[in-house]
């Protein structure tokens, strides 16, 4: 059985995509911050976990060495992330680097400690979540720019590794919605907006094509694909999962142009 | 003399072909379970076969000794799959750079010396924890490591300071029962003593291959002090042409 471990992975997006590979037939390792909550989803799922802080290189070190030495890794799954707002005139030099120190700093840790291993495996894959919200997106600054961080050295590592058969690629969802660490970054989004979360969310609705948020299975399911047999030739990409979502500098009134869709030709 | 390794885990770095293959069969007709590795998953698979269709135990394992960041998760994954470690034989070098004083690539020179003595120094270290019930290490050195020959200043320079870390190592490991001993396999008839006579540089250049030894005798040697056998030998280098020794280990 292939072994893919998923950090973040005790709930959220994260639990979404150990489910998902624990029912591809993957033996899951849910890594996560809080370890009470790693063992209470992966007794849920039935699978391995461990307690990781990818802030800590220690920490990295000792769990993918640890995990190393139960089997082959086939896969790492880089979800776990914090994410903040507020504009960048408000925004405090320790923030910046609490927030980089885990979804950059952390990222690349887990990164190098796969590339490590996978090399000698003469196999292996990395997967990186990363957003395809990372334009100009405001209270989203550092955020944003943790995750470009990760979607450069994504695509970095991939050419790295691409002669001893180790795969790099980045999954990046656009509005990933209920039940998500994602949604309260939203939430937070839409009080600094000076918006009621109803009106955020309708204003989000309409700029996704098909007319709903990305869900944390949506994820998941590219996940699965990067990790089965039809994504060989697959690395070094940024896999957008995003409804249809586009980065235009004026959001397309989605909802017109279904309405026009429906009418068929003029 | 019958040598017994049941039990025992085993790694063999460069074990894909020549002496360190001829090691790995040798620990595993002794009982050992045989990690054989190379450079590349897969380097080894022959090897392993021909121990599994003799009744022995072994399994392909990739490490590049060379590869100094990638060598700790390595051996961790090693030493936790195979549920313990043992024996150590760090077999895997290079001859290169064969070069005049005057002419070395400083490049190929550091390279042979991660190769040689960083990364096995390296891999001990590594393993150091897991040697929990004690452990042997066998690193393979040369004549060279006590007598300079032209052209081979890499070469030398790196089997003298392999065998100085064989020392250290065996002093700190006595204690707890790891023994580290140095062993010179002679001229053996392998890929390296081909790019040897290639190179005409030395008189070991002008050697025939006729008068080269196998390497199953050798490998019988390490595998006897792989189990403890030989540990008077231990902290230093022990060469197969010494008659004390030959006569110690059976050969």
């Amino acid at each position: 059985m292939k072994t893919a471990l998923v950090t973040g992975a005790a709930s959220g997006i994260g639990r979404a995509i150990a489910t998902r590979l624990a029912a591809d037939g993957f033996s899951v390792v849910i890594a996560d911050r809080d370890g009470a909550a790693a063992k209470a989803a992966a007794d849920s799922i039935r699978c391995r976990w461990r307690e990781l802080d990818i802030a800590e290189e220690a920490s990295v070190v000792s769990v993918m060495r640890s995990v190393a030495g139960e089997g082959e890794l086939f896969a790492v799954v880089n979800n776990a992330g914090i994410h903040m707002q507020s504009l960048v005139v408000e925004t405090r030099v320790d923030d910046w680097d609490r927030i980089h120190r885990v979804n950059a700093r952390g990222t690349f840790l887990m990164c190098r400690e796969a590339a490590r291993l996978m090399a000698g495996q003469g196999h292996g894959q990395v997967v990186n979540i990363v957003t395809r919200l990372s334009f100009g997106n405001p209270f989203s600054s550092v955020y944003m720019a943790s995750k470009n961080a990760v979607a450069a050295l994504t695509q970095c590592l991939a050419v790295e590794m691409a002669g001893t058969g180790v795969r790099v690629n980045a999954v990046a969802p656009g509005h990933v919605g209920p039940g998500t660490g994602m949604e309260k970054a939203f939430r937070a989004k839409a009080e600094k907006l000076g918006q009621s979360w109803e009106e955020f969310e309708q204003g989000v609705l309409k700029s996704i094509p098909l007319g709903r948020w990305c869900r944390p299975e949506d994820v998941a399911g590219a996940v699965s694909w990067l990790l089965g047999p039809d994504a060989e030739f697959i690395t070094g990409e940024v896999i957008p999962v995003t409804g249809g979502f586009q980065a235009y500098g004026v959001a397309p009134d989605a909802e017109q142009v279904r309405d026009a869709a429906a009418r068929g030709p003029a | 003399m019958t040598v017994d390794l049941s039990g025992k885990v085993a790694l063999v770095t460069g074990a894909r072909t020549g002496l360190g293959a001829a090691i790995a069969e040798a620990l595993a007709a002794a009982g050992a379970t045989v990690v054989a590795s190379g450079r590349r998953q897969g380097d080894c698979t022959t090897v392993v076969e021909r121990i599994e269709a003799a009744g022995g135990r072994a399994r392909d394992f990739a490490i590049d000794v060379a590869d100094l960041s990638g060598l700790p998760v390595r051996i961790e994954a090693l030493a936790g799959q195979a549920g313990r470690l043992d024996i150590i034989i760090n077999n895997a070098g290079v001859i290169e750079p064969m070069a005049p004083v005057g002419a070395i690539d400083p490049v190929a020179f550091d390279n042979a010396l991660r190769t040689n003595v960083s990364g096995p120094a390296a891999i001990v270290g590594v393993a150091w924890p897991h040697l929990a019930g004690g452990g042997r290490i066998v690193n393979i050195l040369s004549g060279a490591a006590i007598s300079p020959l032209v052209g081979w200043a890499a070469y030398c320079a790196s089997k003298a300071a392999l065998l100085m870390f064989t020392r250290v190592a065996d002093l700190e490991g006595a204690p707890r029962n790891i023994r580290c001993i140095g062993f010179a396999p002679g001229l053996v008839d392998t890929d390296m003593q081909a790019r040897i006579r290639a190179a005409h540089i030395n008189q070991i250049s002008d050697v025939p291959q006729a008068s080269l030894g196998a390497p199953q005798l050798p490998a019988r040697a390490v595998a006897w002090l792989a189990s403890g056998a030989g540990d008077s030998y231990a902290g230093q280098m022990v060469d197969v042409r010494n008659e004390e020794f030959k006569a110690r280990a059976g050969l």
